[in-house]
């Protein structure tokens, strides 16, 4: 993609493109919570323990957050 | 176990009724807010699809995480351990298909004026018998949801120490529901919507403090987990399959039950509803600590209740931890927990079966005035019905439960119509029927040879892998759509006519209110 010639000629048609491909990329991260949630054989563990809480529990807490966060990159890319 | 004395609560009973007035107050004068003509249905069933960011956000919050859910999930926990934390993966992966289905589905139907997703089938596939199927399925799916939000308030009487056979015994209950089912009539779709801000403040205020003080009370989460038998506290290697299916299944499910459908497309544009998608987890850690209730529970010494069970964690847990003034408090958030999604989903069943029944069956000249009346009519139906169910029937909770299981089953059948339909149009309607008839079967022979449990233990070859029914019946249906296509493509078959066209799927402004249609 990069090297396709019109790219150096004709910068006021790249720029929006250049958008929305990093607005794709964005999106595809919405796939990261998947693989966190559902490996479970990556969080079955009692330690490390955080506050008295066993790994298996906090760890899926925190991907409540991650996931949140992730949601909010995908809206920053693709808001409407 | 320190709780209060037996006998009725008294405090903690004045302020449920207290509160329970508070917003039975709120959902009547619901019907003036953002006013509209609530004789139409999109208005009554829709409210107009006005709602902003935050009011879709406490709406949606009520209707998703319900009283059932706080009773539920840590009485799951308390009885079975591990597994019960299912429902925070749930929810960890459901806002990311949120994100991608949803504003499709806001668009498209925004653009036609569907109000219900066998709406949308109808106009996607030219279908009949497909929407018939997919509206039958979303009601007979949130019938035993809402028999589940009745169960949820039973337990909270109980908890407040009123009991007693009879008629007498069911008397608060049923007091509960009629006011419910008048404020619902009369205002739609606003009353839940309102109420939802005081149930989720109630909700937010009784689950921080139970987190910061009773593990304090306790000695701290590690001895609040040191009291939990260490075998409970993780899975088996033989669960992870079930465990992961669970989650799948169940995040696949949820946006296709009605009431979330009705949450959506009350919203006032794409943009809401992926800022919802962003925000609504905050729900999620709730529901998460929530969860850990049903460890405290154990490590309290609450014992499971000679009628209600493991159902008993958290009231019990309530009562013997607070004072009675704040597990007032948390219990009437419990009950009102439970009318709002009650009307939501009382809300959105009559809009199935006022648009794809009343409507494409029965009258089809209706006006939108004779639709709305129909509705609400409608509404009053399912929730008498409901409280009929639960009352008259001697083992409704456990009946409840098992349906409400079968539910789950159903909804997922109509992932492929809906959810696939949003984007492409390869399937046939007649595959996606083949598809569905396919996986109400196999799921509800599936769920009813386990004795209606969620898990079904799969034979293939030597192994056996335990899993989700509602899962493995959605593959079963999916195998059948693609393998009944193909054959009529084979053979030819048109694909019949579409209604939509892609532009409507991607439409950021197709109109600015809810049309008639």
């Amino acid at each position: 993609m990069d090297a396709r010639p019109h790219r150096d000629t004709d910068p006021d048609q790249l720029q929006p493109k250049r958008r929305r491909h990093r607005r794709r990329w964005l999106l595809l991260l919405l796939i990261v919570p998947f693989v966190g949630a559902l490996w479970v054989p990556s969080y079955n563990s009692l330690t490390p323990t955080l506050w008295g809480i066993p790994f298996f529990y906090w760890y899926q807490l925190l991907w409540v957050i991650l996931g949140a966060g992730i949601t909010i990159l995908a809206y920053v890319g693709d808001p409407s | 176990m320190n709780g209060p004395p037996p006998g009725i609560h008294w405090i903690a009973t004045a302020v449920v009724v207290v509160l329970t007035l508070f917003i039975t107050v709120l959902g009547f004068v619901a019907a003036h807010w953002r006013r509209g003509d609530l004789d139409l249905l999109h208005e009554w069933g829709l409210a107009g699809g006005r709602f902003g960011t935050v009011v879709t956000w406490f709406l949606l919050g009520g209707d998703l995480y319900t009283a059932y859910t706080f009773i539920a999930v840590p009485a799951l926990i308390f009885s079975a351990g591990a597994i019960g934390f299912f429902a925070v993966p749930y929810t960890i992966v459901i806002y990311p298909l949120v994100f991608l289905f949803m504003p499709r589905l806001w668009s498209v139907s925004r653009a036609h004026g569907y109000i219900t997703p066998a709406d949308f089938v109808r106009g996607r596939y030219g279908s009949r018998p497909l929407a018939l199927a997919v509206a039958i399925a979303g009601i007979l799916a949130t019938l035993p949801y809402i028999a589940l939000q009745l169960v949820g308030i039973e337990v909270v009487i109980a908890a407040l120490g009123i009991t007693g056979s009879g008629l007498l015994g069911d008397l608060p209950l049923i007091i509960a529901f009629a006011l419910l089912a008048a404020y619902t009539y009369s205002s739609g779709l606003r009353a839940p919507a309102m109420i939802a801000l005081v149930k989720d403040a109630l909700i937010f205020i009784a689950v921080i403090a139970a987190v910061a003080i009773i593990p304090a009370r306790l000695g701290g989460y590690a001895k609040v987990f040191a009291a939990v038998p260490p075998q409970q506290l993780l899975l088996t290697p033989q669960q992870y399959g079930a465990y992961a299916t669970l989650v799948l299944g169940s995040a696949l499910a949820l946006f296709l039950y009605p009431h979330s459908i009705t949450g959506v497309l009350s919203s006032s544009g794409r943009k809401v509803i992926k800022r919802n998608a962003a925000f609504l987890p905050a729900y999620s850690l709730l529901l998460g600590l929530i969860a850990l209730l049903g460890y405290m529970a154990v490590a309290a010494g609450i014992k499971p209740d000679p009628v209600y069970g493991a159902q008993w964690a958290v009231p019990g847990l309530f009562n013997a931890m607070f004072p009675q003034w704040f597990a007032g408090i948390a219990f009437a958030a419990i009950a009102i927990g439970a009318l709002v999604p009650a009307a939501i989903m009382s809300i959105a069943t009559a809009n199935l079966f006022t648009r794809n029944i009343y409507r494409e069956y029965l009258r089809p000249n209706a006006t939108p005035r004779q639709e709305a009346r129909m509705a609400k009519a409608a509404s009053l139906v399912v929730k008498f019905g409901a409280l009929a169910f639960v009352l008259a029937l001697e083992n409704a909770r456990q009946e409840a439960i098992d349906f409400q299981l079968l539910g789950g089953v159903w909804i997922l059948q109509t992932f492929p119509a809906v959810i696939f339909g949003l984007y492409t149009r390869w399937f046939h309607g007649k595959a996606l029927l083949a598809g569905w008839v396919v996986g109400m079967g196999l799921g509800t022979a599936m769920a009813a040879s386990q004795h209606f449990t969620a898990i079904y233990p799969l034979h293939i070859g030597g192994f056996s892998m335990g899993g989700y029914s509602a899962f493995y019946a959605l593959i079963a249906n999916f195998a059948v759509t693609v393998l009944v296509t193909l054959v009529l493509d084979a053979f030819g078959v048109s694909r019949g006519a579409d209604d939509t066209v892609p532009a409507d799927y991607v439409a950021v402004d197709p109109g600015s209110e809810v049309k008639a249609a």
